[in-house]
């Protein structure tokens, strides 16, 4: 399962993790999650997250 | 037609630039900033070590091809020297005078410098730009495993700053005069928990006290020690330290703004639609107080800057949000808080155990205000954040 990181805040999107909180469930791969999905700790697009491992 | 001058280049003036753009392809932006104008997020600045990311790492675009794709006039290495608000113009360094529209200040804040007497003192470090975390970056990266580094403040940027430099093998020494770490953000019994937790992570502490002196060591005390600097505090001790970083609180920067006449107080007072009180001028990011709130964190920008761009294009649009939570970088000892917004009646409750501590501040009539969580207990921030209202009612 891959990671993403928010380039502003570096928070750390893990796939396995998912984003329950924002309904994102354990499991959920990056183009899954809906394009309205905000980064949660400082809430900048998906578009300001880059590919990590 | 003169369109939209923005001064200043960081998370605020970029991404009113973007929010723009998602509307209008069209109209004539101007940016000026006194550095390079490359984009990076100042957030990142604390961390990108302890992640192995070098200065470099931390550029998300060049100054250049910012201006190329989002099809912007970027005047970089310019400082803005003077507003004449009775002609729109702002003159500027390099003789360059600029004509607006719509002027936006988006000049962010400056580090507080502390007061200290002594032969060193123009060499404290502070980390508020790409260029002062290209300094620090090379100064850290040169100090022997263990060295002190002896960080001013006690506050947000204090901590993140520390918990860093223990992962990265260095020894630091927070002095300040508050009474536990956070104290503007946490009430007592959460701030005590933090403090206790941190130490057992190795960092060590010297509250309820100032520094006075920073001053050059006469010579290094053996060979290869990496220390440089003595430190004497209020209470006589004195600290040796391979560098010294002051993170007391930042101060937004006006100047501009009072010189132009505009009111500010902390910061420059803008009302729910980012204006200021001049009809043309406006203000957005770390910069501003919004309807008397000062809110200088990452979410309440993306908001600001979606707003101001609609109101800017003719768009009438007010600013709502969520409450600001206040995320700080402390993997030794994680916390969150929600601090209160505006005074309130009523009393913190705690609750401390093995997930963490957490406190709670109802009003009177019982609705959630405020609250503070560490460790495991973090993980509880966003069903609170739900039950709370937004920041204006």
């Amino acid at each position: 399962m891959k990671s993403y990181r928010c380039l502003i805040c570096g928070y750390v999107y893990e796939e396995a993790l998912g984003d329950p909180d924002s309904g994102v469930a354990p499991g959920t791969r990056w183009e899954d999650i809906p394009d309205d999905w905000t980064c949660p700790q400082c809430g900048v697009a998906k578009s300001d997250f880059e590919f990590l491992d | 037609m003169p369109g939209i001058v923005i001064v200043g280049s960081g998370l605020a003036g970029y991404n009113l630039v973007r929010e723009l753009r998602r509307l209008d392809a069209k109209v004539p932006i101007t940016m000026l900033c006194a550095g390079s104008g490359d984009s990076y997020s100042k957030p990142m600045l604390s961390g990108a070590m302890s992640h192995g990311q070098t200065p470099d790492d931390l550029v998300l675009a060049s100054m250049e091809s910012q201006a190329k794709f989002l099809g912007i006039k970027i005047h970089a290495k310019t400082s803005v020297d003077e507003l004449l608000p009775e002609t729109n113009q702002l003159v500027c360094s390099r003789r360059l005078k600029i004509e607006y529209s719509s002027l936006v200040l988006a000049t962010g804040a400056s580090p507080l410098q502390p007061p200290l007497l002594g032969s060193a003192t123009k060499l404290v470090s502070s980390v508020n730009t790409l260029e002062d975390f290209r300094r620090w970056y090379a100064a850290v990266s040169v100090l022997p495993s263990e060295t002190p580094v002896v960080i001013l403040g006690s506050g947000h940027i204090a901590v993140e700053f520390a918990c860093e430099l223990v992962a990265m093998g260095k020894q630091p020494h927070i002095v300040g005069p508050d009474a536990w770490p956070l104290q503007s953000i946490l009430p007592d019994q959460v701030g005590k928990e933090l403090h206790t937790g941190l130490e057992n992570s190795g960092i060590e502490f010297h509250l309820g006290q100032t520094a006075l002196r920073m001053d050059l060591l006469p010579s290094a005390p053996s060979e290869g020690s990496g220390l440089r600097y003595a430190v004497t505090l209020s209470d006589g001790s004195v600290l040796q330290a391979g560098a010294v970083l002051a993170a007391i609180g930042m101060e937004p920067n006006v100047e501009l703004a009072e010189q132009a006449g505009i009111a500010t107080r902390k910061g420059v007072l803008v009302n729910r639609s980012l204006q200021t009180s001049l009809r043309d001028v406006y203000a957005l990011g770390d910069v501003a107080e919004i309807d008397g709130l000062y809110l200088p964190y990452v979410t309440p920008l993306i908001a600001e800057a979606k707003v101001l761009a609609s109101v800017l294009l003719g768009q009438p649009a007010e600013l709502q949000m969520n409450r600001p939570l206040v995320h700080v970088k402390c993997p030794l000892h994680p916390v969150v808080a929600c601090p209160p917004l505006r005074p309130v009646k009523g009393e913190w409750e705690f609750e401390i155990d093995s997930r963490g501590a957490a406190a709670f501040l109802r009003s009177d009539s019982g609705v959630l205000e405020a609250f503070a969580l560490t460790r495991e207990r973090v993980q509880d921030r966003f069903a609170l954040l739900a039950s709370m209202h937004p920041v204006w009612n």
